[in-house]
Formats: structure tokens, sequence, C-alpha cells
């Protein structure tokens, strides 16, 4: 008989006994490998060393990377934590030695020191608030505008743009004063000189303010003339005002994204250039909310617009809604407490005064 | 005593001398969310007032099915129930629909084979075996 064509003869399942002896011995090729070179040439591990190495100067069966094992037997014996006590040294303790009843105190593996807070549980510090969550969402020219005011402000000062967002909400007094002032289109390259205050007050009012933002300075402006603008201030941020320093740019779209609640998206940030670019990205509009039916129907009702032959309900209608408007609903309910298939509920929802059926069959 | 003939009168039919609309109650289903739904959403918000407001004497309920097209419901005074699934409707098409279920007699849908359909009894009367001439074969 023939060997097995489809598998070769060392790994087919079965071969019969007249196969088995006809067949030669098969040599696995690893075997033949180490039998070749198994006189006078070096070992499978130094050749295999110097392949991996590519050269001569293979560093030897020492481990090149952690340098001596830790599982060699006495190396620093005592000076880790987890090296073994010595034999004996728990017996000499043993006066000393207390059973632990509970895990606490003792020494944990399997996590670093930085993950503990995990083992603790939450605490009030965990929890997470979304970015502008403390801010109330503003139109888009308003936020724009405001941004503007705030960043021109803080280039003024020579303080770190992207600290405004740490601000929030201003008071109302002090957003009435950033909303009188305007950033000239003129300057549209210099952020740091482009604003203009409506007087003199406004401007030092503002500048105290934004002196205490972040880092606390106690700078001063010098001309201060020159932000002051005689005209009508424009509520609205120009169009045209340079976005190309990426500092700028970066303090710029954080705030005015934690002042619209919206987030810009990275394709709008990367290619705008200008506040108006950005502006425009925000153009489109929103997912459409969907109507919910029971509220507007609600509001009509409120105000009479509904007649009264229309019923409307939140949630969907069970048999139970229908059994009631029958008026069999009480009778059902009665006769199942009766016959022990329910059991009413003595404490809780008041709505929900009876509870799952027990599983009983009824009486019949 | 001399007999007497029974005075032919008007059948009792539905519109002679008053009318009674079969459909006693429209039930309107709709998902908040299902793209489906759309059209029913802007019929219930805008048209159904209206429509109520023309037919008061059908009871109207409006409540969500969540995750399923909306359907209109209509139970009749016969104790039936037809329903017709309006998903993907315009509110124009979903008006139409409540109207033929308004006017649904609540009877099943029956076919025609005859031309003429009369409630009127035949003139000639029901052929019986008893009566007439015998006839030899």
């Amino acid at each position: 008989m023939r060997p097995s064509m489809r598998l070769p003869f060392r790994e087919a399942l079965y071969v019969c006994s007249n196969c088995r002896s006809e067949a030669p011995r098969r040599i696995s090729p690893l075997a033949r490998q180490i039998r070749h070179y198994a006189s006078d040439s070096p070992s499978v591990l130094e050749r295999t060393r110097s392949s991996l190495w590519k050269g001569n100067k293979a560093p030897g069966p020492a481990d090149p990377y952690t340098g001596e094992s830790q599982l060699v037997p006495g190396a620093e014996k005592g000076e880790g934590d987890l090296a073994a006590p010595a034999e004996g040294e728990e017996l000499q303790d043993g006066s000393a030695y207390v059973q632990a009843q509970t895990w606490d105190g003792l020494k944990r593996i399997g996590h670093t020191k930085e993950q503990v807070w995990k083992f603790n549980g939450r605490s009030p510090v965990d929890e997470y608030e979304r970015f502008g969550a403390d801010v109330t969402p503003k139109p888009i020219p308003a936020a724009a505008h405001q941004a503007a005011v705030e960043i021109s402000l803080m280039a003024m000062l020579g303080k770190d743009l992207a600290s405004v967002s740490e601000i929030g909400e201003h008071y109302e007094q002090i957003q009435e004063l950033i909303d009188g002032c305007a950033v000239g289109s003129s300057e549209t390259q210099q952020w740091n000189t482009g604003l203009r205050f409506p007087d003199q007050q406004t401007m030092e009012a503002l500048i105290f303010v934004f002196n205490q933002v972040g880092v606390q300075t106690e700078k001063t402006i010098e001309s201060p003339e020159t932000f002051i603008s005689q005209e009508k201030t424009s509520a609205e941020a120009p169009r045209d005002l340079s976005l190309a320093d990426p500092v700028v740019k970066f303090a710029f779209i954080k705030r005015f994204s934690q002042l619209t609640g919206r987030r810009i998206p990275d394709a709008a940030i990367t290619s705008s250039t200008t506040v108006g670019e950005i502006i425009a990205s925000l153009s489109t509009a929103l997912k459409e909310k969907p109507i919910n039916v029971s509220k507007k129907l609600a509001r009509q009702a409120s105000v009479g617009a509904l007649p009264p032959n229309i019923q409307f309900s939140k949630k969907r209608l069970s048999k139970g809604d229908e059994d009631e408007s029958l008026g069999r609903k009480k009778a059902i309910y009665t006769e199942l407490i009766r016959r022990g298939l329910i059991v009413r509920k003595q404490r809780g929802n008041k709505n929900r005064t009876i509870e799952k059926a027990t599983g009983l069959e009824p009486e019949y | 005593m001399p007999v007497k003939g029974i005075r032919t009168v008007t059948a009792a039919r539905n519109g002679v001398g008053a009318f009674i609309l079969q459909c006693k109650r429209l039930d309107f289903h709709y998902c908040n969310f299902g793209g489906s739904s759309r059209g029913m959403l802007a019929f219930l918000t805008q048209t159904l007032p209206r429509f109520a407001k023309e037919n008061p004497q059908i009871e109207i309920r409006v409540s969500p099915r969540h995750q399923k097209h909306p359907m209109i419901k209509g139970q009749y005074i016969n104790g039936n129930e037809k329903s017709i699934c309006v998903r993907n409707l315009e509110p124009e098409d979903i008006l139409k629909k409540a109207m033929i279920l308004k006017d649904a007699s609540g009877d099943k849908l029956k076919r025609t084979k005859k031309p003429i359909t009369s409630l009127n009894e035949s003139v000639r009367g029901i052929w019986s075996p008893y009566h007439g001439d015998l006839r030899g074969v």
C-alpha cells in the first residue's frame, strides 16, 4: 500500500503497518541541522546569536539589556521587598507576628502607586464636568467679539493667552465693559494693539480684572490714550482678524468654543486663517431636534387650541390602560387580589400599588 | 274581522332619518425618533387639531410606540378594528388614510360579484317549492 498522499507521512493520523515499515525514517529539519553542525562548528545558539547581532561581536550568553537576572539564586538577598526571607527568619520574629485578618495594611502587588485611587473608590473630585459647562452658550457673533476682546487684552498685558478660558463667565458689570470694547480691523496682524476702549475708566477696570487672570501681574499700559476710541465701537469682531499665529489661534478657538458651547470641527480649525472663516464654519445648521408631540400637544391644550375629543399620553398605552378606560381594571385587580395571585404593595410609589403576579395558577 | 295588510314603512337604514358614524375612535401611534414617523409628527402637531374639530363625534387618542412605524387604528361600533400603517407618508397622505378609516363602516371588505346590489326585496318574492303550479315531468 502506498503511503497517504494528502498528508506528509509524519503528520498522518493513521498509517497502516505496511506503510510504516516501508517508509524511510524521517528526520525533522531541526534535528538534521543540529546533527549537521554537531562537529566542531559553533552551537545553534551561538550561530543564532551572531546572526541576530550581525557580526562576530555577539555579547555572549549574558542578557545585555536588564543585567543580571533577578531569578538567579542568592542575588540581592534581603535588599528587595519581594526577596524571600531566609529560613528561620520568620520564626525569630514570631513574637511580634500577628496574623492578618483582612488585607488592609498589607503590601499589595499588581498595581502602581498611582492607581491606588482606584481602590479607594469614587470621590467628589473624580466627578467629570464637560468643557464649557459653566458658561451659558452665547450667539456666535457675541461669542466671537468677546473672545477677540479678551485675547487682545491678554496680548496687551503680555500674559498667556489660553488662560482666558479659566475665567468661565464674567460678572454682569464686567461683561458690559467687554461688550463696550472693540477690536480694530486695521491692525489685523497685531492682537496686542488692535483693542479699543470706549473710555479711560473701562480700560483701567478691564486691565485690573485681566491682571488677575492666570499668573497675577501688575502691568500697566504705556501711552493708554492710543487705545481709547472716540468713535462708537462696534459690537462685532472684525472678520479679517488674523489667526496665523498658532498660539493666538489656539487661545481664540478654545475660548470661542467655550463661549458658544459648540465643538468646532478639526477641518475648520486647520483650514481657517481668520476669525471670519471660523465663524463661517459654524454657520451650518445644527441637527434638527425631534418633535416631542406630547409636549407640543400639551402646550396647545394649555392655550385651549385643542378640541376636547383629543386625548394624548406621554407613554405607550398598555392593556392595563385599556382595561381602565373600559372600567374593568378595578374588577380584575380586586379579583386577582382575592385569589392571592398578586400582592398589594405596602410602601412605595402611589401609582404602582400592585406588585408583579406571584405566578400561581388561578383557581377556577 | 277584515284582514289588514301591513303598511309599508321605510326600512331602518343608517342615513335615513339619522346618520350614525360607524367609527367611534381613532388611535394615532407614532415614534418620536423614527424617520418613518416624520410625516406623522407633522400631522399630529399641525393637521390633527383641525381634523378633530371637524369630527367631534370621534374620540381621538394619540400615544407613542417607540421603535415602531406610525399607525392609525380605527375602532367601530360593531366591535371591529381596522388599522393602516402610515410609515414615510406625508401629512396630506396621512389625512387621506384617516378619512378612509373615518368613513369606513367597520364591516369586513367583501368582493362584489354581481353588477347590482340592493337591500330592497325582490318584486317576485322568494321562490318556494310549496307554492305555484304543479308541473308534470
